[in-house]
């Protein structure tokens, strides 16, 4: 797994649950509480140790974590804008999300992102892929971020391994406002 | 050729103008960068490699670049088809300037063709830009490791001061200056503690490991800021002083330090005496100077002077002795 994951699964339990809780994770994964570095690949398996661990020290379970962290890195200002890139609106956003993968890859070729397709369904889009649950929660989480940024009213859930994006409200409020040349726009 | 207006309306950077360079029509974006135009000629100024700038050539030309009149920052490039009628249609693109322009025009993705991939060319510009505040975050961050692992790998420490590696790289960096100048010489100073295994034993660890911190302040402070005072050892000192090798004023030196050191201590509650004893080696009395060599020596005079009594201090004889035995700087 690309370094970049490890690491914003690292910097989440940080930020988001404190030193604490990330050094007992570390520790209880077996993986060294100084943290991981940028590039480079990490091994799976403990990526999938360290989710465990930070789950059961704040009281959630794998998916829902997972699900946590994809909002949270939609909401980095760097990662967002470039999200934000994908599309004027939550549509153009959700329809074009099968670029995603090779978005990543011109960026970092090395950054495996898992295959996706996008199927419309009533008032809304069907998310389907074949990859591991834990990357499908946490496409749920950016989703749900993307939505409030794009002020939009959405309903995610997961079910029989597909994303159902439901969407009764297009205009909900304004959202976040952006400029696709002025990073100060919508920085938090 | 014959112009079909519905393709204009997929082509929001075109500029269409008749044989005398009236325009008829422009793309809304096109619009947007350089306002409403009336008349290519006014407006525009063809630039780079077509030399016959008439109507006629730009429209032979592979690639033409416009530059604005009104703001000649903004260089537009394209290709330009001729019609029956004598007029021209362009199709023209922002190029490399593509960033600035979108920056000072506040565009959107509205505002360019869906096949146009300017959206993608910011889309790597601005991730470019990301990974690269985070490579030099990730940079800095080694660097610091870098630094404080070396500063450790490098010090005592309990005292703080150089331990044996930050020692030999201070002694290989003066070597590298002793030549026949003398202003490369310098004194290399063992010292060891005398009656401080009684403190350790009687006072504790705790008190003997204050007392070397109290020892290393001390020397820190009669030492200037080019010497180099190291803890080798238990209760076991070097000194290198860059400059001093006259034995005389290194005989003065010790005395001072010796002094310094049996000034008494107060550590936990407790006024504590302790003295010291020095072994000298000075770099000029050497054919090579050397290492191994003179810390030996060094270590040799600080046993001889330990002999003598405590408190005292020796200079080692070195190699340039003449045939009495006597060093040829006439020393002691």
């Amino acid at each position: 797994m690309h370094g970049l994951v490890t690491r914003s699964i690292e910097h989440f339990a940080r930020q988001t649950h404190g030193e604490a809780v990330w050094t007992a994770a570390a520790r209880a994964a077996g993986v060294d509480p100084r943290g991981f570095e940028l590039m480079g690949n990490q091994d799976d398996s403990a990526a999938r140790r360290l989710l465990h661990e930070i789950a059961a020290l704040v009281g959630c379970s794998p998916p829902e974590l997972s699900e946590d962290i994809g909002a949270w890195v939609a909401q980095r200002s760097a990662i967002r804008r470039l999200l934000r890139f994908a599309g004027s609106d939550f549509a153009a956003f959700v329809t074009t999300l099968e670029e995603l993968r090779g978005r990543a890859r011109l960026v970092l070729r090395d950054l495996e992102l898992p295959a996706i397709s996008v199927a419309p369904a009533p008032r809304g889009w069907r998310i389907t892929s074949d990859c591991d649950p834990v990357w499908l929660h946490a496409l749920a989480g950016v989703l749900h971020a993307m939505a409030d940024d794009y002020g939009v009213l959405a309903v995610i859930e997961i079910r029989e391994g597909s994303i159902l994006v439901d969407v009764p409200l297009v205009d909900f409020n304004e959202g976040r406002p952006f400029s696709i040349s002025d990073p100060t726009v919508g920085a938090a | 050729m014959k112009l079909d207006r519905a393709a204009l309306t997929l082509m929001p950077m075109h500029l269409h103008i008749d044989a005398a360079g009236r325009v008829l029509s422009a793309g809304s974006t096109l619009r947007r960068i350089v306002g409403d135009i009336a008349d290519f000629h006014a407006a525009f100024e063809p630039v780079g490699p077509v030399a016959d700038v008439s109507l006629p050539q730009l429209a032979r030309a592979e690639r033409v670049f416009l530059r604005s009149r009104a703001d000649p920052a903004q260089v537009l490039r394209g290709r330009a088809v001729r019609l029956d009628d004598g007029g021209l249609v362009f199709n023209l693109g922002l190029g490399i300037g593509l960033v600035e322009t979108i920056r000072r025009h506040d565009l959107t993705d509205r505002e360019f063709a869906p096949s146009d991939l300017a959206m993608e060319f910011l889309f790597l510009h601005e991730a470019n830009n990301a990974m690269m505040d985070e490579l030099s975050q990730a940079n800095l961050r080694l660097e610091k490791a870098r630094r404080r692992a070396e500063a450790q790998a490098f010090t005592d420490p309990l005292t703080g001061l150089n331990n044996r590696r930050g020692l030999h790289l201070a002694f290989e960096a003066l070597r590298q200056g002793t030549g026949s100048a003398s202003a490369g010489q310098f004194a290399l100073i063992a010292m060891d503690l005398d009656r401080f295994k009684e403190l350790n034993d009687s006072r504790g660890h705790a008190v003997g490991d204050a007392m070397l911190c109290e020892v290393a302040a001390r020397l820190r402070a009669i030492t200037r800021s080019c010497d180099t005072v190291a803890r080798t050892g238990g209760d076991e000192f070097v000194l290198l002083l860059p400059g001093i090798f006259d034995p005389a004023a290194l005989e003065q030196l010790g005395r001072r330090i010796i002094r310094n050191i049996e000034a008494p201590a107060r550590i936990d509650g407790a006024a504590s005496r302790i003295s010291a004893s020095l072994g000298v080696a000075i770099s000029s009395r050497y054919l090579r100077v050397d290492w191994g060599r003179m810390q030996a020596d060094a270590d040799a005079a600080l046993y001889q002077a330990k002999r003598t009594g405590r408190g005292d201090i020796c200079i080692a004889m070195g190699d340039r002795v003449d045939a009495d035995g006597i060093p040829e700087d006439g020393g002691c």
